[in-house]
């Protein structure tokens, strides 16, 4: 593999600040603070709390906010390029919630108008607007979001496969984080003030920026993109490690990365949100890490928190300061806090800086820190020797009929499993105090940890978590909601907020296995499993450790029929999911799992390359058992032209299961399908049943083909060690 | 501590300190035991105290179950619900954003704001000085 610096070789920002570099220099310079009064959305109670806001976004027709920040953040930093980037990857935390909140106030039962609300329509949106043929990624760890999808940025481009990846985050403010963060008590009335000693916690804000990475030198480079690290507290689901050991172990894996001493820090973009105890626990980290500590500063005093969209933006913002030369000033602290023991820069300043160290954490400890430097600050070798495939040592999941064993018999027995597991079957063996504020997602996810760690005696617990969920938390989104409405803005729960984001399980689960390595969530609708697959292929390292890789949905009577298109309101609820204990170690594993293929479109030559990717028609039709066609009901016309073209390219040989006709329509039924595959492999026969015919026994070399179709086309293959 | 610092007041300012513990009726049984205070006055008082004991058993009572219901402490009972427990930070598990929750519901259902961390520190200590401070700071009207 050739050593791939990371350039970033465009941008488009947009922030409270301005638009575009020239502004947000200019803004930074000036040292103004664009923190004001909400405007944006009317509030029911007097008195609103100040906000980051973009005051001049015109509203869409149709539109949300989001898709509106980060389309325009896309274009500009697609500008004057003719070729299409090779994968969108987004960090968000709310998608199209602000016109989503409005349409349950107004109890429309539009579906089309619920259909911006997945944060996967952000990244397709994107993906659209720029003709992007590959994978569009959603990454949703809370305020690390974008950070986290430009570490998955990096590291996909450092493996060589693609050439040019687009990321960045997005986020538009909304009732339910404007609410939720005040039920927290979070919010300083004043304005957040990173550092100060008086700081009362931070400011909602707005925002969106991309960053399109290449591997190829662009003519004028902004800056290089030089390490990334990932981490988890595992040790709340709101509040941040009180030493900052989380924060610490990103720091520590980013500068490895990079292959940096700490010594070679220039700068430190701090999280630095303003709230008590994100600020106490990120000096004392920096503190241990750095005996001398650089010069440091937070920019959200003057633009407020971005939450999903902090990290791209202040990535964006240290390009700027590594190819401008400056320190950006720390707005609103007036009195360092000496507890803190840091001195940050308060007034911008004209200084060269080398390199810079950018943090960004998140609810339930999910950390990203990146470091972004200048071209001569590359490590002489940044190649990573080849990754070998990620090998499955356990399974479990969760259907309608019950944990695995349950669901295996009642497919075998020609059944349908189907519908929801009953809420008793969830967490019996868990700690009653941990899990009596899950909710049906967290105790769906937290029932598939334990069904793990009991599939996997004697093995090490997974140290990192890779999570897909299409449609996150819907219980607590929409309790939390209805809460709030129903005392007309008064009394929003923390606990739903908390529980609301994507996160909130994996998080759970970090804490309940210990796992303090990556700990990364992505929403990818039907496409969640498989997204989880791609990052855990790329961000497990290769040194015998081991990780989580699931993927869960519940089903929820009132917002499921309105979100997902493939939920038909008048059938029965399904959900479930399924997950895989894997590492790199082949030996004694059940089999191997890897994701040949994800691309964008329905039309052209996507089966073809597809095919291709497989080894070419022929071998397909040999090396495949069977396939396992994910065909969502919202797309099935789009699925069933895919699947027949699969079968005309292949010669119409493999057996076919279409697997949501036994587990039902929800978006992380492929997790349940890979959970399957395992299972049939190590069997080497598949029940006739869900082929429609006699029971298909096969020897062992041959593999099972995941098949998911829609609006992207995705293949897992599973084989045996 | 109080009885030591109110005989040392005036009888006018005893008087003050009547007038406010009707707002905060805990207090009468310690004003009850002030010197100089004619007996009507202590008899008043002594009546406030039984009344106010009254009240706050059925406020730590009623709060048990709020809890239990609010917290999802499913493995608690009004029963087995020590009042005097530590209540947040302790053995049950209860944690800051449960203490936010329980700030919320207060606000709700008894008009009580707690908005300062320093002062919820100190009130949640357990469900007794949680029922004491919601006691003394009741909106009149509901007295």
């Amino acid at each position: 593999m050739t050593p791939a610096p990371i350039y970033i070789a465009a941008t488009g920002i947009i922030s409270p600040l301005g638009r575009g570099l020239a502004a947000t220099e200019q803004a930074l310079w000036a040292h103004r603070s664009a923190i004001v009064p909400l405007q944006i959305f009317p509030l029911l109670q007097a008195g609103p709390l100040p906000v980051g806001q973009i005051s001049d976004l015109a509203p869409h027709p149709s539109l949300p906010r989001t898709h509106q920040l980060a389309r325009e953040a896309a274009q500009m930093a697609m500008q004057g390029c003719t070729e299409p980037p090779d994968a969108i990857i987004l960090g968000c935390t709310t998608g199209g919630i602000l016109t989503t909140e409005q349409l349950l106030r107004d109890k429309s039962c539009d579906r089309q108008a619920y259909g911006y609300h997945g944060l996967l329509s952000v990244a397709r949106d994107v993906a659209e607007a720029c003709g992007c043929p590959g994978p569009a990624l959603m990454l949703s760890t809370a305020c690390s979001s974008s950070a986290v999808a430009l570490a998955l940025a990096m590291s996909l481009l450092r493996e060589g496969r693609m050439r040019r990846i687009l990321a960045g985050g997005v986020d538009s403010l909304s009732r339910l984080t404007y609410f939720g963060f005040h039920s927290l008590q979070l919010v300083d009335r004043n304005g957040c003030r990173p550092f100060d000693l008086f700081r009362q916690g931070t400011t909602v804000a707005e925002g969106a920026a991309m960053l399109l990475l290449t591997t190829e030198r662009p003519e004028s480079p902004l800056a290089v993109l030089l390490g990334a690290g990932l981490s988890c507290d595992a040790y709340h689901p709101a509040a941040p490690h009180p030493e900052g050991r989380g924060a610490l172990a990103a720091m520590q894996a980013a500068l490895a990365d990079a292959c940096l001493p700490p010594s070679a820090v220039d700068y430190i973009s701090l999280h630095g949100t303003g709230t008590r105890d994100n600020d106490t626990s990120e000096a004392k980290a920096i503190r241990t890490l750095f005996p001398s500590p650089p010069p440091l500063s937070s920019i959200k005093g003057a633009m407020g928190h971005s939450l999903g969209a902090a990290g791209a933006i202040e990535a964006v913002v240290s390009g700027l300061v590594v190819s401008r030369g400056f320190l950006p000033g720390n707005a609103g602290c007036d009195h360092v806090d000496p507890a803190l023991g840091l001195e940050p820069q308060i007034m911008p300043k004209g200084r060269p800086v080398r390199t810079v160290l950018s943090n960004s954490f998140g609810f339930g400890g999910n950390n990203g820190a990146l470091v972004i430097g200048r071209e001569d600050m590359l490590a002489p070798d940044t190649s990573r020797p080849p990754k070998k495939p990620l090998a499955i040592h356990g399974c479990a999941c969760l259907t309608g009929a019950g944990l695995m064993p349950d669901t295996l018999a009642r497919l075998r027995a020609g059944g349908r499993a189907a519908g929801m597991p009953a809420m008793e079957l969830l967490g019996p063996g868990l700690p009653p105090r941990f899990i009596r504020r899950a909710k049906r997602l967290t105790r769906l996810s937290l029932q598939l940890a334990a069904s793990i760690t009991d599939a996997t005696p004697g093995m090490e617990k997974p140290s990192a978590i890779f999570m897909g969920t299409g449609w996150g938390s819907l219980t607590e989104t929409c309790d939390f909601l209805t809460k709030l409405d129903e005392s007309a803005e008064q009394f929003p729960s923390p606990t739903d907020f908390v529980g609301s984001v994507h996160n909130s399980p994996a998080s759970q689960i970090a804490i309940l296995l210990g796992a303090t390595g990556a700990n990364v969530t992505l929403s990818g609708g039907d496409y969640s499993f498989e997204q989880a697959l791609l990052a855990a292929d790329s961000l497990l390292e290769d040194s015998g450790r081991s990780a989580l890789l699931l993927s869960a949905d519940e089903g929820h009577a009132r917002l499921s029929p309105l979100l997902d298109p493939s939920v038909d309101r008048n059938s029965p609820l399904a959900d479930g999911g399924g997950a895989l204990y894997v590492n790199r170690d082949r030996r004694n594993a059940r089999c191997l799992v890897r994701l040949p293929f994800y691309g964008r479109g329905a039309e052209g030559d996507l089966m073809e390359r597809l095919i291709e990717t497989l080894g070419g028609p022929e071998n397909t039709a040999e090396d495949f058992a069977a396939v396992f066609a994910g065909i969502p009901a919202g797309t099935a016309a789009q699925g069933d032209r895919q699947l027949a073209d699969f079968r005309r390219l292949t010669g119409g040989r493999i057996p076919v299961c279409r697997y949501r006709d036994f587990l039902g329509q929800f978006a992380s039924a492929s997790a349940v399908a890979a959970v399957l595959a395992v299972a049939y492999l190590k069997e080497g026969m598949i029940p006739g049943a869900l082929l429609d015919g006699d029971d298909l026994r096969f020897e062992d070399g041959r593999k099972i083909l995941v098949l998911g179709t829609g609006n992207f086309l995705t293949a897992m293959e599973f084989s045996r060690p | 501590m109080w009885s030591q610092s109110f005989s040392a007041c005036g009888r006018n300012n005893i008087l003050m300190w009547y007038i406010d513990s009707m707002a905060s009726p805990r207090n009468a049984v310690i004003f009850s035991r002030m010197p100089n205070l004619r007996q009507q006055e202590k008899t008043r008082l002594c009546l406030l105290a039984i009344h106010c004991e009254i009240c706050m058993n059925e406020l730590i009572a009623e709060l048990k179950v709020k809890l239990i219901a609010l917290l999802d402490l499913t493995d608690l009972t009004p029963e087995t619900f020590d009042e005097n427990a530590r209540l947040v930070g302790g053995d049950l598990g209860i944690d800051s954003i449960d203490l936010l929750e329980m700030v919320v519901m207060i606000e709700k259902d008894y008009r009580v704001i707690i908005n300062n961390q320093e002062i919820g520190e100190k009130v949640f200590h357990s469900l007794s000085t949680l029922a004491s401070y919601i006691q003394d700071h009741l909106p009149r009207e509901a007295v």
